[in-house]
């Protein structure tokens, strides 16, 4: 990534908002909302990875699909390539799915089990009627090189999904969702479900296709040891609020929100003798229907003051160690 | 696919017909009163009926009848009928046609009646649309086929005019005459039968919406029309290709009480007919008939299944 060179992003949202009503009753009376993603702002810039943490049930899921209206958010504007996403209609919405595009969680609902593995690959190009890639290339051979470029034997093809193991299926997903020469894709912890063993394989194929075809990615996972990996910037999600954003480096290094270095406390170390004292999390997460007053987190946090009830720490630019990194905490770590 | 189909044949059907064949011949012998006395009447003295029994055969013991009977099966021989003037198999071939047809007709309401209504009903669920479609299926489970068809010969055939009230045209004579007198009754038939198809349909699809791979066909960017009938529909299948073999053979129970209100000579009125005056070989040979249609309609619904979804395997 060259920092110097000054671009739009190509995908900017402000003050995203969804929240999710609570029915209840005969009538299906609204008595409450789910606020599943609050006010978040972000930009992912070209070519960048930007990985997104939290823990189940933070919004992480929801933004992400948010962002590519697959789920339409309740206020806010979100902008890919300059281009509102909300003021498009459903046609141009749909054409725009060519650019950008996203790899779900579970690989074994997430394919459609009447389809062989080809026709799954291959789908996006008929409802976009389009081969990309080169010239006077076939349906079919282009599926084949998509598999051949996510590391699966075309001569599979002709395959059901559930004759695929786990990390296989993902493999498909990814042909898939690059089938059509995406800008963008949401990788929505694409690697969850799959072993450990398998996990890194995926992750590295992941690296591998963004190096080749100048893919930018969001992704998204629980754990922070996942997304080092692959990230140049990472994203901490709590309770529907961003509450830091820093480069890989500055974040894994010094942490400036509490609840940032709770998480990378809580990355198992492979050292039995190693002692560990780092801060533990105690409680559970509050309802996303009824968030506490001031800063979320102050309920689990070690440094809560009475101001963290009182009022509620915006996302703000703090210039450290040279790069500007983002952080909503009134008594942020140093 | 073909040795399955000669395996189940083997294995499933000879044996159940075996079994049907002996069960409806036991409870058409023990059930009271015989073809004898019915022929002669009331005033027919003992001895003519004795004569006659014993000339039918119908003094031997049940085995025996029994084995005579089977006999003449295994020579694909159905035997003659006691009242009609013709075998049993010219019964049923002058009569299946007529059920057949309108049982094809009304199952072809049906499904597509019942199919595109549950669509759209799971589509709009918990709407307006969604209700209606919901009431209507309600009502048309709950309501009689025999008051139903009452209601609709006088409301579109004698007040509105607009089809005959009953009939039977050959289709061979009047193709299209026999098909405007077929309408009615075929669309009594299939709303009890479209009731139900349109509950599972609707309940299939919901199973299916909310699932991954909708979501996943809706993120490549696929029109409404090709997630719902492409992705959604052909999963939801297996279901809604079952109960319609669950329901095509009830189909033709119904076929007996809406033949009757409209006059049609299917198989209906045989089976009256044979049942009021104890014509054995009749009865014998309809049950035989209608139990291997049913057995026919299962097994191809089995082999249509396996071929929507390749994962049920044939063996």
């Amino acid at each position: 990534m060259n920092e110097s060179i000054v671009q739009t992003p190509l995908l900017e949202a402000r003050n995203v908002k969804k929240y999710f009503p609570i029915k209840r009753g005969v009538f299906s009376r609204t008595v409450g909302y789910v606020r599943a993603v609050v006010d978040v702002s972000l930009e992912i810039r070209r070519g960048e990875t930007l990985g997104l943490v939290g823990e189940s049930g933070c919004g992480k899921s929801t933004l992400g699909r948010v962002l590519l209206m697959l789920q339409h958010p309740t206020a806010g504007q979100v902008r890919f390539e300059g281009r509102d996403l909300l003021g498009l209609r459903k046609r141009e919405l749909r054409a725009m799915r060519r650019e950008m595009q996203i790899i779900f969680q579970d690989p074994f609902g997430s394919l459609d089990p009447r389809f062989t593995i080809g026709d799954i690959v291959g789908e996006p190009l008929i409802v976009h009627r389009a081969v990309s890639g080169r010239a006077g290339q076939t349906m079919d051979e282009r599926v084949v090189e998509l598999l051949e470029l996510v590391g699966l034997d075309p001569a599979r093809r002709y395959r059901y999904p559930h004759e695929f193991s786990g990390g296989q299926r993902q493999r498909v997903s990814i042909a898939r969702s690059i089938a059509l020469n995406p800008k963008f894709i949401v990788a929505d912890e694409p690697v969850s479900a799959l072993d450990v063993s398998v996990q890194s394989q995926v992750i590295n194929l992941l690296s591998d296709l963004q190096a080749r075809l100048g893919l930018t990615y969001l992704f998204i996972a629980h754990g922070l040891n996942v997304v080092r990996h692959i990230s140049d910037r990472v994203g901490v999600m709590y309770l529907g609020k961003l509450v830091e954003v820093a480069s890989t480096d500055a974040l894994f290094s010094a942490p400036l929100h509490p609840y940032t270095a709770a998480l990378l406390s809580a990355i198992p170390v492979p050292d039995p003798h190693r002692r560990r004292n780092g801060i533990t999390l105690k409680g559970d997460v509050p309802s996303p229907s009824n968030p506490p007053s001031g800063c979320r987190f102050r309920t689990r946090c070690l440094f809560a003051q009475p101001r963290c009830a009182d009022e509620e720490p915006l996302l703000k630019t703090i210039a450290s160690g040279g790069s500007g990194r983002e952080v909503a905490c009134h008594f942020p770590l140093s | 696919m073909f040795s399955y189909i000669l395996r189940r044949l083997l294995v499933d059907v000879i044996p159940a017909i075996a079994v049907v064949a002996v069960v409806a011949f036991t409870l058409i012998h023990l059930t009271p009163g015989d073809p004898a006395s019915v022929a002669l009447g009331e005033e027919a003295r003992p001895e003519q009926v004795a004569a006659l029994r014993a000339q039918l055969g119908l003094n031997d013991s049940l085995p025996v009848q029994f084995g005579h009977w089977a006999s003449r099966i295994a020579h694909l021989d159905l035997g003659q009928s006691i009242f009609r003037h013709d075998s049993v198999f010219e019964g049923i071939t002058s009569s299946l046609p007529w059920t057949l047809e309108l049982t094809l007709l009304a199952l072809t309401f049906g499904v597509v009646f019942g199919v595109s209504a549950g669509i759209a009903a799971a589509l709009s669920k918990g709407g307006l649309l969604d209700k209606i479609v919901m009431g209507i299926a309600m009502l048309g489970i709950s309501m009689p086929s025999f008051y139903l068809a009452l209601l609709m010969s006088f409301a579109i055939g004698v007040k509105l005019g607009w089809l005959p009230t009953g009939g039977s045209i050959p289709f061979a004579e009047d193709p299209l005459g026999n098909l405007r007198s077929m309408i009615m009754p075929a669309l009594v038939l299939s709303l009890i039968e479209g009731a139900f198809i349109s509950r599972v349909t609707r309940s299939s699809m919901l199973d299916i919406k909310g699932l991954d791979f909708v979501r996943t066909a809706r993120a490549k960017g696929a029109a409404e029309n090709r997630v719902v009938l492409v992705h959604m529909l052909r999963n939801a299948m297996v279901p809604i290709v079952s109960s319609v073999a669950v329901v095509a053979s009830l189909l033709m129970g119904g076929a007996i009480i809406v033949e009757t209100i409209f006059g049609i000579p299917g198989m209906g009125q045989l089976v009256i007919h044979a049942v009021q005056n104890r014509d054995y070989p009749v009865l014998q040979g309809v049950v035989l008939t209608v139990a291997g249609i049913y057995i026919m309609i299962n097994l191809a619904a089995d082999v249509l299944c396996a071929m929507v979804d390749h994962r049920i395997r044939f063996n």
